[in-house]
Order: structure tokens, then sequence, then C-alpha cells
């Protein structure tokens, strides 16, 4: 399990795996991926993409001034793809055991009889 | 609208160290600011608190803790002279005001020690901002009691031979005791926390979480007694920390950083 992937990193990754976005757009894209439970706020989000970004897992693309506001736009590296798919086949791996416990624990349906019944 | 007070971004921005400012202040007012326009909101409470605390934490960098574990080990050392200089002369017994000097010097360095570990610990394990500002405050805390506790148990050792009666200080030792414990497993909290956050079970996690920062916490305060180990923890941490702050690992990830990249668009107008 790769332990260094918390959740706002997850969801970084996740909103940066589809194409390169600056940081406001990948708060959004986490709101609209987690239905609005997003864990990000703005700080939250800017020392994951700090952090991620010193580990090699995103990299800036470019940096401009928009609206007289300063953007910093963030790609996902390869490290961040594999780290990214790990932690999605993990997460896969849990659920199905998850599902496969609950199947395995379902109630078998109530037997009615004719008798019972008529 | 002129934001309330406590919750102006750029007043909030001060509680992040210069450099950092200089390379990142500008996008994360951006961001700020694109965030209030868009939800016509102003910072919350919540907002600025956070704020505060991703400032204060950034503050506790490899660099920060190389300076602040040189400062720990030289405090370590001043209190093993202070020691070793009263102990030189086997005739002499060794003074209330060098037992005072000793503990006081190791508090200090056990203290700086710590801070210099929360900046390591910031670099190597996904802290969150609060958890480290937590850490730091509550491990100088602890410290600070341990000192205290230490100090009351020799004042009590002496009235005792005397055959006085045990001052107020002597007598608060077992409350400083649990005191410097319990704030001990409080500074520790945060980081066993992180360190088990493989366990998916919230309550089993943390309860883990709590029950090894205590045991953390005793551990710690025992082997800081011994003479020397104050030292050898300043000097561990401050290696860790020069070994963090290599340059190597701090390498623009782009060459995007540069003059060239930076376009001046003409979205300012749309």
């Amino acid at each position: 399990m790769p332990k260094d992937m918390t959740e706002p990193a997850f969801w970084v990754l996740t909103a940066l795996a589809e194409t390169p976005r600056h940081g406001y757009a990948v708060l959004g894209r986490v709101e609209e991926l987690t239905g609005g439970q997003s864990p990000l706020r703005v700080t939250t989000l800017y020392a994951t993409l700090e952090r991620l970004e010193r580990d090699g897992r995103v990299r800036v693309v470019s940096e401009e001034v928009v609206a007289g506001r300063a953007r910093r736009t963030y790609d996902i590296t390869t490290d961040g793809r594999e780290a990214l798919s790990l932690e999605a086949d993990r997460l896969v791996a849990r659920a199905s055991a998850a599902q496969a416990s609950l199947d395995r624990g379902r109630p078998a349906p109530t037997r009615t009889t004719g008798w019972a019944t008529a | 609208m002129s934001p309330r007070a406590g919750r102006d971004p750029q007043r909030l921005l001060r509680w992040y160290p210069r450099g950092w400012r200089a390379r990142h202040g500008q996008v994360l007012l951006g961001l700020l600011d694109e965030q209030v326009q868009d939800t016509g909101r102003e910072l919350s409470w919540a907002d600025a608190w956070s704020l505060r605390a991703h400032g204060a934490a950034q503050r506790f960098s490899p660099a920060t803790g190389v300076l602040l574990a040189l400062a720990g080990a030289a405090a370590a050392v001043a209190g093993l002279t202070v020691l070793a200089v009263s102990l030189a002369d086997p005739a002499a017994t060794v003074g209330a005001a060098e037992v005072v000097w000793t503990v006081l010097l190791t508090g200090v360095a056990t203290s700086l020690a710590s801070l210099a570990a929360v900046a390591l610990v910031r670099d190597l394990i996904p802290i969150t901002a609060p958890g480290a500002v937590l850490a730091a405050a509550a491990a100088t805390a602890a410290w600070a009691a341990a000192t205290a506790a230490a100090l009351s148990w020799s004042v009590g050792f002496d009235q005792a031979d005397a055959d006085v009666p045990l001052s107020g200080f002597a007598a608060a030792f077992p409350a400083l005791l649990v005191a410097g414990v319990g704030l001990g497993t409080v500074a520790l909290t945060p980081v066993t926390a992180v360190l088990l956050r493989g366990i998916s079970s919230t309550p089993g996690r943390w309860l883990l979480a709590v029950a090894g920062a205590l045991l953390g916490s005793v551990v710690l305060g025992a082997a800081a007694l011994a003479p020397g180990a104050c030292l050898l923890a300043a000097v561990g941490v401050l290696v860790g920390c020069a070994l963090r702050r290599s340059p190597h690992r701090r390498a623009p990830t782009t060459a995007s950083r540069g003059p060239a990249s930076r376009k001046a668009t003409a979205e300012a107008s749309q």
C-alpha cells in the first residue's frame, strides 16, 4: 500500500490525471468529483500541490497572470500517474473484498410455502 | 468590500516565511481571491485559521531545523559542561545552582531539539499543518513542564533531606510530571496518527495513536534524564535536517519558473 497517499493528494492527482489545471480549477474539479464533499481548502490544496511537486508527482507547466491574479498550472507526472494507479488498484481491491464479504453474508431470502401463503 | 478584521488575506499571508511568500505568495493570494469572487463570500474564520496554521507550519523547514538543532546541541553541551565542571572536583558537592543550570539548559536543549524534530517530521511524512503546529507548541510546553518537574523533585529531595516540610513547588512534582507526560502525548499524537494511517478503522487508529504517543512521551522523558542523551538526539535531528535540505531534492521540476514561461494573458480584460 502506498502509505504516503493522503486523501487530498489522491483527489488532486485524480483531478490532474484528466488534464493540466490551475489551482482553482483543481479545487473546482475535486468539488465535482466528491459531490461537494471536498476535503480541500485553498491552504490544503496549496500545501498538497507543493508536496506533490517536491516529490515529483506533479509539475508546474505554466505561470501566468489572469485578470490580475497570478496562476500556476500543474500537470501530473509519470510518477504521479503510477502512484495514483497503485492507489486506485488498492481501493478497488478493498472495495471488492468488502462487496464479496457483504455478498457472502447476505441473508437467504425468506422461504415461503404454499401453505403459508395460501 | 474590505475584509473583516483578521480575515485579510494580505495580512494573513505574513504568517508564512518571507522566502515562501516570495515564491508562492502571489499564487496563493490569487487562489484566495478567485475563491472569494466565485463564492461571493469573504474568507471564513476557519479559512483564516487554516492560513495561520499553514503559514506557521511552513516555518518548520529542514533549514530551520538545522538551526534549531544546532542551538539545541549547543544548549546540551552547555548543560553537560556545567555538570562536568561541578563534578570535576571530587571534594566538592554539586550545588543547587549547578543543578538548576543543568536542568534548565537540558530543558532548553530538549525543547529546541523537539522543534527541529517537528521540522524534520514535516518533511518526512504528510502531517497536517495544524498537526505540526500543535506538535511544536505541545512539545515546548511538555519540556517546560518536565523541566519544572525535575527542579521540583530536586527541591523536594533537598527539603526532605533537611527534614523540613515540602514547599508548594516541591509538592507540585506529581502534577508537573503528569502535565509533562500529558502534553508530550498531545505533541506526539499527530505524528503517530499519520504513521498509523494505514489502519482503516478510525477509532482504532486514534486509540493506537494516543497509546503510542503516551508510551513515546514516557520513554522520551525518561531518556532525557540520561546525561548526553539530549545532545545525541539534537545531533541526530541535525544530521536528518541537513540531509533533507540538500539542494538536489529541491531542484525545479520544470523550466517553467523562468520568465519565458510567464505569460501575461489578455484574459485580464475579459
